[in-house]
């Protein structure tokens, strides 16, 4: 199995801020892997420095072989990848059937009948006329992922696909993925549901101050110290001397 | 600690959330007067959304938010400064181009007696000796650290009963952490009544005399703070166990 | 351009718009004939803010990146082709084309330029522009003659003028309708309603802008050359004065920016008022258009197209 994207030494500080610190890691083609940390980590950071929103201050985003570091967005899509955002951004003005249109490109199957195709899956056919700006958290972030898939990338970055998303359409969402994968389409998932990306992804990458912390399957990662404490919190040394010695603890007076 | 009296803040089974999605079911918590409790959970919890409740920025669907003893379900968020209680928002939100001063004194906007905004000062600027050095200098040039400082002692100015402070330490360093911590200390000393969200759930653990652990908007866990931060459970929570 | 099928009429629309359409423009070429001139005079003016609105349109409705100074082509093409007409005796017809294409060539630069710039900082670009191009052509005296400005061997003109501009007009809006339903005026859209989101896909915006941009820089600079032509006397202050640019985006704004035909209805009603208050009362019809940029702002953002569009006279989609 080849590698279908591989990060090399990848960093990026906006003023005095190292937002990604030499992250490294590779992604094998057709797998499903999760991207987690706790907040600030630096996940959609990492997200935009490889689908070209920012340009790295250093590192490479070897992307089928080339070297995509610091490309404009549109000819890193171009290669192959594709994205969806963690607030969707369905494009309001346009009808669900026009979004999906305006993401075919010079695409081998007709695009009529691959958006028709693709908005059946996702219950989204029969709506194709409602404005993007008509529909649902839900149907937004559903349509957002089968416009991608206009494109036939062959790596879909998923940012937060179940936030703020409820139960049923959990269900929905988890439902194409897993499809997705089955067809053999590479996927990299961010999301805070943990149980949903501990069941849906093979590998986890755990991310902590901007550089990984820790790379495996999801069972080894739910037991690993050092990825519980980045989520718990590292306790503070010399505060607990000074809490135990300044303050009444159990409140008497 | 002596727990005859009525609790500072009551907060009862409130169910609040954004748009047609309730974010928060059923949840209740309380603190007393002089205590510290911390609000953590994993992502997606509502923790922070337990606090714009009680301030006012959302109205629960259901449930009551009692204050000193009055009621303040709903209540506008400037009334509910009015009756005591100060709220230190997520972000460091400070005034960039203003002073330290005078975002001090924009904290105190609500009280009309020039006497007592100095006296805020005055105590702010003891709590927090580091703010009274650097009166003058510019909020935006100022450190993280230093910044949620000027955020907390804003909040002070208009002498409120007990703090609200949401998620102080994200988004800093290690040594702004410590920074922050300590702070949050300096107020525990002087007895303030605080109710802390907190994604860092160790340390914050560690400074409350009590917690609160949610889990996708609903109570999960409650208990002692050091209860708490050595339940395996509650570690393992983060991590979808 | 590949036609997204949902966005052109269908046949029983479409024969009925179009039997009407012919029905207008049977009616528009016999006015010349039929009108004493001060009418036509009229229509000439009309046909004429219609195309500019429509120019302006193509860039600011379709991409949203908003032109303060539209004007500037406007002026580049009338100087353009009044020079080439003074100066080396070039048929009026060629002038106005070459200065068209003068306006057209000069956006691509200052499109890769200026299009890198957001929204209010793009929009006032192009203001400065125009107040530069003006104060350009009033101090280059040997060419331009500054502000005596430039006087052309008088024609009679008017029906030739009245075509020109009812050509120039027809053509922008047909160009605008070929654009608008087309994959690549759905980028341009796209572009308008999240250009991040655009670049994510695929659309290389810089490209599309830039060619937007550059569609509406030629047509205003065409109709410039027939505005100096028609007029046989050009100075800075009629072809870059900034009101000019403002009148574009009102018309627009009032018709309907992102539409084809908003600029139609835009420019005939707004000349129509123009017109009626001229007579009695010059500067009133200015604070008129001042009144009316209230009432659209507050009552009809989008303008009456989109009043069309809110009531269910037209599809929520109806870009035409």
């Amino acid at each position: 199995m080849s590698s279908i994207l591989e990060v090399e030494g990848l960093k990026v500080s906006f003023g005095g801020l190292t937002a990604v610190n030499g992250l490294s890691f590779a992604i094998t083609e057709g797998s499903i892997t999760g991207l987690i940390g706790p907040n600030g980590s630096g996940k959609t950071t990492a997200f935009n420095l490889i689908s070209g929103v920012i340009k790295p201050d250093a590192g490479r985003v070897v992307l089928n072989g080339r070297n995509v570091a610091g490309w404009a967005p549109h000819r890193i899509t171009a290669q192959g990848l594709a994205r969806t955002y963690q607030i969707s951004r369905v494009f309001g003005q346009m009808t669900v059937w026009e979004n999906m249109m305006v993401a075919a490109g010079r695409a081998t199957h007709p695009p009529a009948e691959r958006a028709r195709l693709l908005l059946e899956r996702v219950n989204l056919y029969d709506h194709r006329d409602a404005m993007g700006a008509d529909l649902s958290y839900g149907q937004a972030k559903l349509l957002e992922i089968v416009r991608s898939l206009m494109l036939e990338p062959k790596l879909l970055l998923l940012d937060e696909p179940f936030a703020g998303v409820n139960p049923t359409m959990g269900q929905t969402v988890l439902a194409i993925l897993h499809e997705l994968h089955a067809e053999g389409l590479t996927i990299l998932v961010v999301d805070h549901a943990m149980s949903i990306i501990m069941n849906l992804c093979e590998r986890l990458l755990v991310m902590d101050m901007g550089a990984l912390i820790a790379d495996g399957p999801s069972t080894q990662i739910q037991q690993n110290e050092e990825v519980i404490e980045a989520y718990f919190g590292r306790r503070g040394a010399k505060l607990v001397e000074a809490a135990a010695g300044a303050t009444n603890s159990d409140g008497e007076a | 600690m002596a727990v005859v009296e009525q609790p500072l803040l009551m907060v009862e089974s409130i169910s609040a959330g954004y748009g047609r999605v309730d974010v928060l079911q059923d949840v209740s918590l309380h603190v007393h007067a002089q205590e510290v409790v911390a609000i953590i959970g994993p992502n997606g919890a509502g923790k922070s959304t337990v606090l714009k409740t009680i301030m006012g920025f959302l109205k629960p669907s259901k449930g009551d938010v009692h204050f000193d003893g009055q009621r303040i379900t709903g209540m506008a968020t400037h009334h509910v400064v009015r009756v005591g209680l100060g709220y230190v928002p997520q972000g460091r939100v400070v005034f960039p181009h203003m002073t330290v001063l005078e975002n001090l004194e924009m904290g105190a906007f609500t009280v009309s007696d020039p006497r007592a905004v100095k006296v805020s000062l005055d105590e702010t600027f003891a709590l927090f000796p580091r703010l009274a050095e650097r009166r003058s200098q510019l909020a935006g040039t100022m450190s993280g650290g230093e910044q949620q400082m000027l955020s907390i002692g804003r909040s002070l100015m208009t002498k409120p009963k007990m703090i609200l402070l949401d998620e102080p330490s994200l988004g800093l360093s290690p040594r702004f952490v410590d920074m922050v911590f300590e702070q949050i200390l300096a107020l525990k000393i002087r007895g303030m009544a605080i109710a802390m969200v907190e994604q860092n759930a160790a340390r914050a653990l560690e400074i409350a005399h009590r917690g609160y652990v949610l889990e996708l908007g609903r109570n999960k866990y409650e208990g002692e703070g050091s209860e708490l931060a050595t339940d395996a459970r509650v570690r393992k929570m983060y991590l979808g166990g | 351009m590949i036609a997204v099928s949902s966005l052109r009429p269908t046949t029983t629309r479409g024969a009925i718009g179009l039997a009407v359409g012919v029905a207008i423009l049977a009616a528009l070429a016999v006015v010349p004939f039929v009108l004493p001139s001060y009418r036509t005079a009229l229509f000439v003016l009309t046909f004429m803010y219609i195309t500019l609105a429509s120019s302006w349109n193509i860039i600011s409705g379709y991409t949203g990146y908003v032109s303060f100074g539209h004007a500037a082509f406007f002026g580049l093409g009338a100087y353009s082709a009044a020079l080439l007409m003074i100066r080396l005796s070039v048929h009026w017809i060629l002038a106005c084309i070459a200065g068209g294409l003068l306006a057209a060539v000069v956006a691509v630069p200052l499109g890769f330029i200026l299009l890198r710039l957001r929204g209010p900082y793009f929009a006032i670009s192009m203001l400065g522009l125009s107040a530069a191009l003006q104060i350009v052509a009033s101090s280059w005296t040997p060419m331009t003659r500054g502000g005596s400005g430039l006087s052309l061997p008088p024609t009679l003109n008017l029906v030739e003028s009245y075509f020109a501009m009812a050509l120039s007009m027809l053509v922008v809006l047909f160009v605008s309708y070929l654009i608008i339903t087309s994959r690549y005026g759905l980028r341009l859209i796209a572009i308008r309603e999240d250009e991040g989101a655009a670049e994510s896909m695929g659309i290389n915006t810089t490209a599309h802008k830039v060619s937007a941009f550059v569609i509406s820089a030629f047509f205003p600079g065409l109709v410039g050359g027939v505005y100096a032509w028609y007029l046989a006397y050009i100075d800075p202050t009629s072809v870059f004065r900034p009101i000019l640019s403002i009148d574009m985006i009102i018309m627009s704004m009032f018709g309907g920016a992102g539409t084809v035909f908003g600029p139609v209805i835009g420019g005939v009603v707004l000349t129509a008022i123009a017109e009626a208050f001229w007579a009695r009362l010059p500067e009133l019809h200015q604070a008129v258009f001042g009144v009316l940029v209230i009432i659209i702002v507050l009552f009809m953002p989008g303008g009456v197209m989109n009043l069309l569009r809110t009531r269910g006279l037209l599809p929520r989609n109806w870009r035409i």
